[in-house]
């Protein structure tokens, strides 16, 4: 692909040449908004750390330009393509405009300025009302950068076919590098027959290919047109905006159809709009990172009992599933472990979406420990989302996001249960934890997981059966189940045991504990309750307990 | 360019006895003024409620344009928006600004849906309106506005706040 320059005498675009980025680097977007000649920007190596280059991609290639939003790069394999014709296409409402204005605000400068194109015959102090709400928009570069040209009359007076010599004309004037059509989809409005629409677009199409301009055209497409009408044909690239519904939620995804010169992660991968414009979640199935070297040693949770039934602890980089009935302990349990972490110097990071930070804060002093201090530190960081609109996509890539700025060695989810219920699909909820927990695993983050089991389920033996809630704990390195006992076992009435680990030897018996001052007490082995003793009338401890 | 609007009627017809405001002014004299706005539909709606508060408003869409009808009949009022095809707002109203230093200097108003008071400021802006504007609010800051007395031929700027 050359490298494009429109008249042979303005500057050269600012291009990057890069290849797919690292997770959530920000990419650097181009030179100063607002000036003349501006030397191309080069990619940032130190953005580059630890970036994967999709498999046979040559990065010296394919120069893309950014959207201004790095996880959408990210989903597009590193940017839109130069001097590509891409159509943006969704229902009214489902951001195609802004995505378009983002990719201009990040890529139009004055020495490669961009064509507004409006077939709408929208008042451009309309657009710019609107505009000016979001973060990335500029002014300057909207005086200096981006010229606006109302289209949709002219073609009205003149005749659709008029409009690829007319966009030549105006591609011409300025010396434009970037050209958005909005909407492209009115133009069929405009012509009488099919055929005659196919012609000028095809004339319409050789003037963005020969200009070298890189075009995004945005219309309000619906699927179903997508793959029937001429223009995606035709065009190099196709990206569809989606807002469905469902029940009270509203969930948006992007979706790349295709990208000719780029290679997108497949699928659909869900976004919002804030005031910073498109906020792209990838949906990163697959995609666990690169395995970082540590040390195979044990992690120990600062719980002397347990971390002996464990020999030592948890393997670093290991997940474990932590179940157990509501009230037992499970919590109490993770923020020792975190704590233990953070004491060592190592960054813990607890995600909950059953208690806000200021619960965790109160379970902290009530522990007795020095919660404020920790998090002021950094070596404990919270993480709280409320479960009630919880996107799984966007949570693993908060989740990621947080490792990565942490530095986290520990973490622990609270609870696996609110991550189910949140799943549009079960399969989505599967194909989270495995994510989460492959690359927690390659990012050497010690992880435990709790899962809450129902109270009814203590009575069947195996108990397994609710630690295998949605499939998971074949997914987990290691499993401990906790438990009330009944009757109460000397002085205490819960337990725990080990019910697996993956590769190191574990004492299998279950301890009594209870729950002091400090936090969890297990008892030694002496003291261990073997053989599991039967799950009777658990339903009377249950109603002796509430 | 300079249109006519298709649908309206002429924008500037309406019978002069009964648009006299001033206090002093001859119930036939008209003011001039000029307005630039390449949305053709807002440039006429401005014209028209120009027209109600006395002046007579030639209509255009780019800067050449402007620039032409002010050296032409340099109007008593001068209403622009800053996004213009061939230029910008504020490039013109500096480039009017210096043709007209002697002699009586016309009231520069910018009208724009982009935050820019100060940019109209810098410029040489008497006044910045943030598009859309009510036509009754437009009416009545003009008014204000020409109500506002000279002093000498020296610029006026100052007696008023630069953005409403």
């Amino acid at each position: 692909m050359t490298e494009s320059d429109a008249l042979g005498e303005t500057a050269v675009a600012e291009e990057t040449a890069r290849p797919a980025p690292a997770a959530f680097a920000t990419i650097p977007a181009g030179a100063d908004p607002v000036g003349g000649v501006s030397t191309p920007a080069g990619a940032d190596p130190a953005a580059m750390e630890g970036s994967s280059t999709p498999a046979g991609a040559d990065p010296a290639a394919m120069r893309v330009y950014s959207t201004g939003i790095p996880t959408l790069d990210l989903v597009l394999g590193g940017g839109i393509p130069a001097a590509s014709t891409v159509i943006v296409a969704g229902r009214p409402g489902t951001g195609k405009t802004i995505l378009a204005e983002q990719f201009l605000f990040t890529n139009a400068t004055a020495g490669a300025p961009a064509l507004y194109l409006t077939t709408l015959s929208e008042p451009l102090e309309k657009v710019v009302r609107y505009l000016q709400q979001f973060t990335f928009f500029d002014r300057e570069r909207l005086l200096k950068a981006i010229h606006y040209r109302d289209i949709g009359q002219v073609i009205r007076g003149r005749g659709i076919a008029s409009l690829p010599q007319l966009v030549e004309d105006l591609v011409l004037e300025r010396g434009v590098f970037f050209v958005v059509v909005d909407s492209f989809k009115a133009l069929h409005d405009l012509s009488e027959s099919a055929v005659t629409f196919r012609g000028v677009l095809f004339d319409f199409a050789r003037v963005l290919a020969s200009s070298g301009v890189t075009a995004l055209l945005v219309g309000e497409y619906v699927s179903e047109e997508i793959g029937r009408l001429p223009e995606f044909a035709v065009a190099d690239g196709v990206i569809e905006l989606t807002n469905r519904a469902h029940g009270v939620r509203d969930e948006r995804a992007i979706r790349v159809h295709k990208l000719r010169g780029a290679a997108p992660l497949p699928g659909e991968h869900s976004f919002r709009i804030d005031a910073s414009g498109l906020v792209v979640f990838p949906r990163l199935i697959g995609d666990i990172g690169a395995r970082v070297t540590f040390t195979d040693e044990p992690v120990p949770a600062g719980i002397e009992a347990l971390d002996e039934m464990l020999r030592g602890g948890v393997r670093r980089g290991t997940s474990t599933v932590i179940a157990g009935p509501p009230g037992v302990g499970k919590t109490t349990l993770g923020l020792q472990f975190l704590v233990e972490g953070a004491r060592r110097g190592e960054p813990a990071l607890l995600v909950s979406f059953q208690e806000a930070a200021r619960h965790t804060r109160q379970r902290l002093r009530h522990l007795g420990i020095d919660g404020d201090g920790l998090l002021a530190a950094g070596l404990l960081t919270t993480f709280y989302a409320p479960p009630l609109e919880l996107d799984l996509a966007e949570l693993v890539g908060r989740v990621r996001a947080l490792v990565e700025a942490k530095g986290v060695r520990r973490l622990v989810i609270d609870a696996l249960g609110d991550m189910q219920d949140a799943a549009i699909e079960g399969e989505r909820f599967r194909a989270a934890c495995w994510t989460l927990m492959h690359y927690l695993g390659n990012a050497g983050v010690t992880s435990f997981f709790l899962s809450e089991t129902p109270w009814n389920d203590l009575e069947s033996v195996p108990i397994l059966s609710a630690i295998t809630r949605g499939d998971i704990s074949y997914m987990s390195d290691n499993v401990i189940l906790m438990r009330y006992l009944w009757p109460p076992h000397g002085e205490t009435d819960r337990a725990l045991q080990v019910l697996k680990t993956r590769s190191t030897g574990h004492d299998p018996s279950l301890r009594p504990f209870r729950i002091g001052p400090a936090g969890l007490v297990v008892a030694p082995a002496s003291e261990a309750v073997w053989p599991v003793p039967p799950a009777a009338p658990l339903a009377a401890h249950a109603r002796s307990a509430s | 360019m300079i249109s006519r609007f298709p649908i309206s009627a002429a924008t500037s017809s309406a019978a002069p006895a009964a648009q006299a405001r001033f206090p002093g002014e001859a119930p036939d004299r008209r003011r001039s003024a000029v307005v630039c706005d390449p949305d053709v539909v807002h440039a006429h709606l401005v014209a028209r409620v120009l027209g109600k508060v006395g002046f007579e408003a030639a209509v255009c869409h780019d800067a050449v344009t402007c620039e032409a009808l002010v050296a032409r009949e340099p109007p008593a009022l001068v209403v622009v928006a800053l996004l213009l095809p061939d230029s910008d707002g504020l490039t013109l109203l500096r480039r009017l600004r210096t043709h007209h230093r002697d002699g009586a200097r016309p009231w520069f108003v910018m009208l724009s849906a982009v935050q820019a008071a100060d940019w109209a400021r810098e410029a040489g802006a008497d006044l910045f309106l943030a598009k859309p504007v009510p036509p009754p609010r437009l009416a009545a800051v003009v008014r204000s506005l020409v109500a506002t007395q000279r002093s000498g031929s020296q610029e006026h700027a100052g007696s008023l706040p630069a953005q409403l």
